[in-house]
């Protein structure tokens, strides 16, 4: 069985990708944080309000959010009522990941719900300005959302720190040591312990690389809207911070962050490039 | 000879000048309007200053449950909760009590208790051995490689109340 996928545009067919991969994710991601509440101990954002405990610990009510949250992705990627489902999912998107907060554990999962709110912003614009230029501005606002996002915890680390960010290895191999702790701690595993120890002896032991890894991960964050400037340079800075992330999860033996995926997503979208791949390949198969 | 007659061009040049700006304000002004929220608004979902690893303090805290004998339990496998959970909570809890409690050692204890509470609260009560020892492991740099202390923030004895 084929599929046959008609775009209007190259915008069009990276949107519509984009979309795909960015709605299943969402969903796992919501889904994953549905399943796995706890009591809303700690109270933040909107569970200041009111906790909504009744939604995250009866099956009722988890029942009720995940069909709501299947519901609207399917109408999402099917591009339906895009304006109402949107508003939707942002506001689930908002709900989940506030619940979560308060439960103590933060996700860092910020982003899910910003570019979802870049995209009611996109399509509300489109229903009420002339000439909104939508197939264009949906996927460039949900860019400018995630690269609002490194650019800010690009901001947090030049407040609290200043540029001597750069020059902490001491410092932030204790970081990595904590990290591989917790390793050890979660699974008993003594061979964690060794390998935080390891590395934080490495970071120490290697300041001006140590320098250089961390001046470059502040440089990709601090000057990351200079990837809203062109195509090409979004490319660059996509790999360079997926570069970062890799990095990241290998030095502090932790997972990829959640901000990764929809940079991944926007910045380089993999599954668009793959689906072009294919159709090129095709097209060289039936010439010849 | 068309960019001379074209700058000449008044009113035309205006409406391109106009477009131009809208078509940049359309390409970065969304992130700009967020950006300025968020350092103002600050952590209030889905507003956010992402301050992970902003600064590296002197010294790490980890955490680590033991049973009675002082061994450690995997907290992931029994409890179905990861140590880097619990930190999460220990920050929040230390936001949330320390508005009502100043003495710290008291402070310390409310912090135990909530901690202690998540832990059970999802762990299977067959399989949990009498005594639980939640222990705050402080990480500090030696001389020869990392310094771990344990400091005891609760115990639990089964059969107790928390």
């Amino acid at each position: 069985m084929s599929v046959e996928l008609n775009y209007k545009s190259v915008g069009d067919a990276y949107w519509y990708w984009a979309k795909v991969t960015f709605g299943i994710m969402w969903f796992f991601a919501m889904a994953f944080k549905v399943k796995g509440a706890g009591d809303c101990l700690y109270p933040v954002g909107v569970c200041r309000i009111y906790s909504f405990e009744p939604l995250f610990t009866t099956i009722f009510g988890k029942g009720l959010l995940l069909s709501a949250m299947a519901v609207s992705v399917w109408l999402y990627i099917r591009e339906k009522n895009m304006t109402v489902v949107l508003w939707v999912m942002f506001f689930l998107s908002i709900l989940i990941i506030t619940y979560q907060e308060s439960t103590g554990n933060f996700a860092r999962a910020t982003v899910y719900s910003t570019v979802i709110g870049a995209q009611v912003l996109a399509y509300t614009l489109n229903s009420r300005l002339k000439d909104f230029n939508l197939s264009k501005c949906r996927t460039q606002f949900s860019i400018q959302m995630v690269a609002a996002g490194y650019t800010l915890a690009g901001i947090a680390k030049l407040r609290a720190s200043g540029p001597e960010w750069v020059m902490s290895a001491p410092e932030f191999s204790l970081q990595v040591v904590k990290n591989h702790f917790f390793l050890f701690a979660d699974t008993g595993m003594v061979s964690h312990l060794h390998d935080g120890t390891a590395m934080a002896a490495f970071l120490i032991s290697n300041p001006v690389l140590s320098a250089f890894m961390l001046g470059l991960a502040l440089w990709l964050e601090v000057a990351c809207l200079l990837a809203l400037t062109g195509r090409r340079i979004r490319m660059i800075w996509g790999f360079g911070l997926l570069m970062m992330h890799i990095g990241i999860a290998y030095v502090m033996g932790i997972g990829i962050s959640a901000i990764a995926f929809p940079m991944c997503i926007f910045f380089i979208n993999p599954v668009y490039w793959a689906t072009e791949g294919i159709r090129y390949v095709n097209q060289r198969a039936s010439a010849s | 000879m068309s960019h001379v007659s074209s700058r000449s061009m008044g009113p035309e040049r205006n409406i391109n000048s106009t477009v131009r700006a809208g078509r940049w304000s359309l390409s970065c002004l969304p992130a700009c309007i967020y950006i300025a929220t968020s350092l103002c608004t600050g952590e209030f979902h889905p507003f956010s200053r992402f301050e992970m690893y902003d600064h590296f303090p002197a010294e790490a805290h980890g955490f680590s449950v033991m049973n009675g004998n002082g061994i450690l339990l995997p907290s992931e496998k029994l409890f179905g909760l990861r140590t880097a959970d619990l930190s999460h909570s220990y920050s929040a809890a230390h936001d949330r009590f320390s508005i009502h409690e100043s003495d710290s050692a008291k402070l310390m204890v409310r912090i135990g208790e909530s901690l202690m509470g998540q832990l059970l609260e999802r762990a299977n009560p067959a399989v949990l051995p009498d005594t639980l020892i939640l222990n705050l492991v402080i990480i500090r740099a030696g001389a020869i490689g990392p310094d771990f202390e344990n400091i005891t923030i609760h115990r639990h004895v089964s059969g107790t109340e928390l």
